[in-house]
């Protein structure tokens, strides 16, 4: 793996780990009512946002951050094999998938708050500009990968 | 000359530079379009809102109760929590029957009431607020009660042709009249016999509108503060006023809504959590009487 291969790579991994952070911190203000650090007033007012039915997933009482745990760690997870497996294409396509995946998700996540809501909070556009970035690395390592080259015709193979 | 490995380009020959475009594909075409699609999203969602945005006290704009409702489902928790109970004199009346379940198998909520009335207008603002906290409430319309009956004119939403899209309650208006009188929705026989059995003494003094049946586990009838609160103002100065938890109107409407969604959390099982799990919610369900939850 050439340097800005790895770059990038690492780029998806620090992402992976600051949006754990933030999906970690998010899940414990959930889940011990502790005050949160963000503005409550204006457009940027993650109370607002936080406390809205949104919040939660599908009506149960699991915070919307968890599931950003989860799509954190398998990002992470994915970004470290890219990174032990030289040119893995694979976790690549992988990756791939799973950025679009997380990318559709916050694009709804974020009509919910600037639409239904009428406010953003600030950790949660953190962690969404955090996916964006993870599908843009990813992009750009995609854009990297040497393209297959067609067989050459009329060449006699190896045995 | 040894045969080349399949699909290796031998040292030397022209090979494309790693990270270079296709040819006639601008560089970094995907990302480019990426970026785009995001920013063009996030743009049309800030448009959509700025459409859907409550115009400034004295702009009314008929038509436009999408805003209104908009406005309502926006109102802080921590401004609902500060209010607690304000001065909401709502009198739920706890019930012991068959729960009372929607269409979609959840707890519902039955609203009836009429355009004209005055008391119904003054209810619909608190049960919105509360149905709000819960889900989506959507498809109501602004009016006013009617000009000729006590608080005449008295600013409101009506619910008619309303739908509601959540994962705890159903619920079900019943516009009986517009607010000239003339006759819209009709009371099925199942509401008519709740109304009969829930909506006379010893559950309510007087009977008649509105009345309200929160899953056959309380029930009202009867405004939950004086329509009076109310008179003179437009609906965009009645959402304006509820941005100010010192108002009178925040006071007497907020303070309904958070005794409507005391009652609602127990018919939810107490969720959502972050809605029924505060003190001021606790508080009231102290004070509301009833079982469960």
């Amino acid at each position: 793996m050439i340097g800005g291969e790895r770059l990038l790579a690492i780029g998806v991994l620090g992402a992976a780990l600051a949006g754990l952070g933030i999906s970690a911190y998010l899940s414990a203000v959930h889940a011990t009512h502790a005050p949160l650090v963000c503005s409550v007033r204006g457009p940027v007012d993650c109370e607002r946002v936080l406390t809205s039915a949104y919040a939660q997933i599908l009506g149960t009482a699991i915070p919307t951050s968890a599931a950003g745990i989860i799509w954190f760690g398998v990002s992470g997870v994915l970004a470290l094999l890219q990174v032990r497996l030289s040119r893995a294409r694979a976790a690549l396509l992988a990756g791939l998938a799973w950025s679009v995946a997380g990318l559709l998700t916050a694009l709804f996540l974020v009509y919910v708050e600037i639409v239904q809501l009428g406010a953003l909070c600030a950790w949660c556009s953190a962690a969404h500009v955090l996916v964006l970035l993870t599908l843009l690395f990813t992009l750009a390592r995609l854009e990297r990968l040497p393209r297959a080259q067609p067989e050459p015709h009329g060449m006699p193979q190896q045995p | 000359m040894a045969a080349r490995k399949p699909g290796r380009i031998a040292k030397g020959a022209a090979q494309p530079r790693r990270g270079a475009a296709a040819p006639g594909r601008p560089r970094h075409l995907p990302i480019l379009l990426t970026v785009a699609l995001v920013t063009m999203l996030v743009l049309v969602f800030v448009a959509v809102r700025w459409y859907l945005t409550p115009a400034a006290p004295g702009q009314v704009r008929q038509g436009q109760a999408g805003q209104v409702m908009a406005a309502l489902a926006a109102i802080p928790q921590s401004e609902l929590e500060s209010i607690g109970r304000g001065t909401s004199s709502v009198d739920l009346k706890p019930v012991s029957a068959q729960p009372l379940t929607g269409a979609r198998g959840k707890p519902q909520v039955l609203y009836v009431g009429a355009e004209y009335c005055p008391y119904c207008a003054a209810q619909r603002w608190s049960l919105a607020v509360a149905l709000s906290r819960f889900g989506t409430l959507t498809g109501v319309g602004l009016t006013s009660s009617s000009s000729s009956d006590a608080f005449p004119d008295t600013p409101t939403l009506s619910f008619r042709g309303s739908s509601y899209a959540s994962n705890y309650l159903d619920f079900v208006a019943v516009e009986t009249a517009d607010r000239q009188g003339a006759q819209l929705d009709k009371v099925s026989p199942d509401q008519q016999a709740l109304m009969q059995r829930y909506d006379a003494p010893p559950y309510s003094t007087a009977g008649g509108i509105p009345f309200v049946d929160l899953g056959n586990r309380f029930v009202t009838s009867g405004a939950a503060y004086s329509p009076g609160l109310l008179q003179g103002m437009d609906q965009q100065q009645v959402v304006a006023a509820l941005q100010n938890p010192s108002s009178a109107q925040a006071k007497a409407i907020l303070g309904s809504a958070n005794v409507f969604t005391a009652a609602l959390c127990r018919m939810t099982g107490q969720q959502p959590a972050n809605v029924c799990g505060t003190p001021a919610i606790h508080s009231i369900q102290a004070s509301i009487g009833g079982s469960g939850g």
